[in-house]
């Protein structure tokens, strides 16, 4: 019996020393030069993945500018000469026509588009050279980007802290920069010159020029996700009788550099709200339905829609999502869903009053979210531009265990930002005395409103039950330190993605906020 | 983006690099990690791993090939779960490879002084260099890389049972190898 003992013991160890051999040659292959490496380099292997289950982070923006006809004017002046492409209105299924053909056409469809435009061509997932290739076409100013951000915080600053009422809000810096650009794009004079001043671009030229490469660099739209940016303009030639020119130049700019399709319409129908609701349905994916009103003295709407919409990098098991109690500001707990998910090895950042981190997305870009420390409110991290920034982009490094809990939310937002942009030191936009949009037309328009809608959902598509190995993986690195990101009170969030740009040490990049919000109650 | 311009953002700290490192390298570690685990989640763990050993290397590090020097800490995130695995009782294909690896043992008594990794590694890359190009490229797919052999066979137009008999004599010409240098493991 012994002696059957001691031959089990050496038949073990001599397995062990065999494997301990076969493992040193795995080691020993594991440093093997680069280039034999290289040499061999496989074509990239499609992994079959265990289930369809998805977990989503769709955001959506509309941002509408009104610019209206002023009710008191001069009418003593010659009137412009009406523009013939401009009378005859046609069907609404007339085929849209291409920037070049706009002078050669004399007719338009009633709202179907007057000038169509063509989307940058969506690639696949796995396509990085085409991502490559649309990085060196699109060489952005790191200049321009720092403007972008430096313009997404001092506006997003202005509208979070000027919300009070302790409800939810979420804003897209980039859908008002937008729709601001292709309205500085008409505007001259002091208009003009403030516009600029906000969007932080020296002149129209850089700013028409940077952000069609913006625009290029952001899209996206694949099997995976989409990153979608639209503009459109809704111009009304015919004012109370009075025909309206609008300039060519602006219009085809507008497509060109900002993409924007062009709908002639009539302000004093009420199928002109439904025709422009339609289209941000459309650019929205059916996010946002929006009731608009509109109204007979409007000429032109400039409508910006982004969409977003990508699946987290890592996982959430639903089985491991449970209800759990959020805690609302005035004290008052609600009961919501929790989805749950721990990083052994993972990034974060602690500054003053806030924890931040951040769940990667699969193109590229991320959500942050940040959680206030006790007794800090979202209200207090949003107080200035400074600090803002600071919970976005600064405080201590640490890596090491992450254990989120996050409230899965969904919720809509509506703003008015003509005050805030007033506040902002935009003014003669909206005075129908002051404003110049003399580069969308030579009659006297201002800005009447501005208004942006957002939709933001973090939850669940489609539930499939999945079978997840529930083992908390044992990484080589031991945990520095650790972080609780349980978002069970107030907290800020963000979606953000990195642009790259050239500069003398090569490449840098800047991370770009796209949406910025607060989350006060996810049950609401 | 070039591997130069990648480091370049691990050396400026930009957290971009992990972003460019998923866009460029993402599939390629993941096809690794899976090749030796079969698992997705398994794997998924091991390239995040290795994004984070990268962000803690890379300075000071300045690797020359960004996907060989990524590939092997996902090499070695992946051999670590595989013995959790293993402890566990659960099935991976590395079992099979490295009872492939078995064959290039060489022949010793063990009372010569162990050999350590890196010479081996030495040894290894010196007979590899001398090998035709097409067995080279076979052999650091099916060893470097864990590609299962049915896949490596589909890629390269031959039967599993064809390749894997050319495999072996791979194998079998490796261990005479060291055994001819005196090195044993």
């Amino acid at each position: 019996m012994n002696d059957m003992n001691k031959t089990n013991d050496n038949k073990q160890k001599d397995a062990e020393k065999s494997f301990l051999q076969e493992e040193k040659v795995f080691q020993a292959i594991s440093r093997l030069d680069d280039d034999l490496i290289e040499e061999a380099r496989p074509r990239p292997a499609r992994i079959k993945r265990p289930s369809p289950k998805k977990w989503l982070a769709v955001a959506a923006a509309v941002l509408a500018i009104a610019i209206i006809f002023p009710y008191i004017m001069d009418f003593s002046g010659a009137m412009p000469r009406l523009d013939p492409r401009f009378t005859g209105k046609t069907g609404k299924d007339a085929a849209p026509q291409s920037p070049e053909n706009l002078h050669e056409s004399g007719e338009l469809a009633d709202y179907g588009p007057l000038l169509a435009v063509n989307y940058p061509a969506g690639h696949s997932y796995e396509d990085y050279d085409a991502r490559r290739q649309i990085r060196d076409q699109n060489q952005l100013s790191g200049d321009f980007l720092e403007a972008v951000n430096d313009f997404g915080f001092r506006t997003a600053a202005a509208i979070l802290a000027g919300n009070q009422t302790g409800e939810n809000v979420n804003y897209s810096p980039l859908s008002l920069y937008y729709a601001l650009a292709i309205a500085a794009s008409g505007a001259g004079g002091e208009t003009a010159a403030e516009l600029h001043d906000l969007l932080g671009v020296r002149d129209t030229a850089t700013l028409d020029d940077q952000s069609g490469m913006l625009y290029r660099s952001l899209y996206f739209d694949n099997e995976i996700g989409k990153f979608l940016i639209a503009n459109s303009l809704w111009l009304d030639d015919d004012m109370n009788g009075e025909p309206v020119i609008f300039k060519d130049n602006f219009i085809k700019n507008a497509a060109e550099n900002y993409y924007a399709s062009s709908h002639s319409v009539d302000f004093s129908d009420p199928a002109t709200a439904d025709a422009m609701a339609d289209w941000i349905a459309k650019n929205t994916k059916g996010t946002l339905l929006p009731e608009l009103e509109v109204d007979p003295e409007q000429i032109l709407s400039i409508i910006n829609t982004v969409y977003y919409h990508d699946e987290w990098t890592d996982r959430f098991n639903a089985q491991k999502t449970e209800p759990g109690s959020f805690y609302l500001s005035k004290g008052e707990a609600v009961e919501i869903d929790f989805m749950k998910q721990t990083f052994d090895t993972g990034m974060f950042y602690r500054g003053d009053g806030y924890t931040r981190a951040s769940l990667a997305l699969k193109n590229g870009g991320n959500m942050v979210f940040i959680l206030p420390d006790e007794g800090v409110s979202p209200a207090d991290l949003v107080a200035t531009q400074e600090k803002l920034e600071d919970v976005f982009t600064g405080g201590e490094f640490f890596s090491g265990e992450v254990v989120w809990e996050i409230p899965k939310f969904s919720f809509q937002s509506k703003l008015e930002l003509k005050e805030i942009l007033q506040a902002l030191g935009v003014e003669s936009s909206f005075l129908p005395a002051k404003a110049d949009f003399s580069g969308i037309t030579d009659h006297l328009a201002y800005i009447s409103s501005l208004t942006q809608e957002t939709h933001i959902a973090v939850n669940e598509d489609g539930v499939e039950a999945s079978a997840f190995t529930d083992l908390a993986f044992v990484g080589a690195m031991q945990p520095e330190d650790r972080a609780e990101m349980i978002l069970n009170r107030p907290f800020l969030f963000g979606i953000t993605t990195y642009v790259s740009y050239p500069d003398t040490d090569g490449c840098r990049s800047l991370e770009t906020p796209c949406f910025i919000g607060i989350c006060e109650n996810p049950t609401a | 983006m070039k591997d130069s311009d990648i480091i370049a953002l691990f050396f400026a700290r930009e957290e971009t690099a992990i972003a460019e490192t998923t866009a460029k390298y993402g599939r390629l570690l993941q096809s690794i990690a899976y090749n030796i685990l079969a698992d997705v989640q398994d794997s998924e763990e091991c390239v995040s791993d290795t994004y984070l050993q990268a962000w803690n290397s890379i300075p000071p590090q300045k690797p020359e090939s960004l996907s060989a020097y990524l590939g092997r800490i996902v090499r070695n995130q992946a051999i670590n779960v595989w013995h959790r695995n293993r402890a566990q009782k659960r099935y991976n294909p590395a079992d099979v490879m490295l009872e492939e690896l078995g064959d290039i043992i060489p022949a010793g008594a063990g009372i010569e002084e162990e050999i350590d990794a890196n010479e081996l590694a030495r040894h290894i890359t010196q007979w590899l260099r001398a090998l035709a190009t097409e067995d080279r490229i076979l052999f650091v797919q099916r060893y470097w890389y864990a590609l299962p052999l049915k896949k490596l066979a589909a890629e390269h137009g031959s039967s599993a049972n064809k390749l894997a008999g050319r495999m072996y004599r791979l194998r079998r010409q490796l261990k005479d190898s060291l055994e001819e240098a005196g090195i044993t493991l």
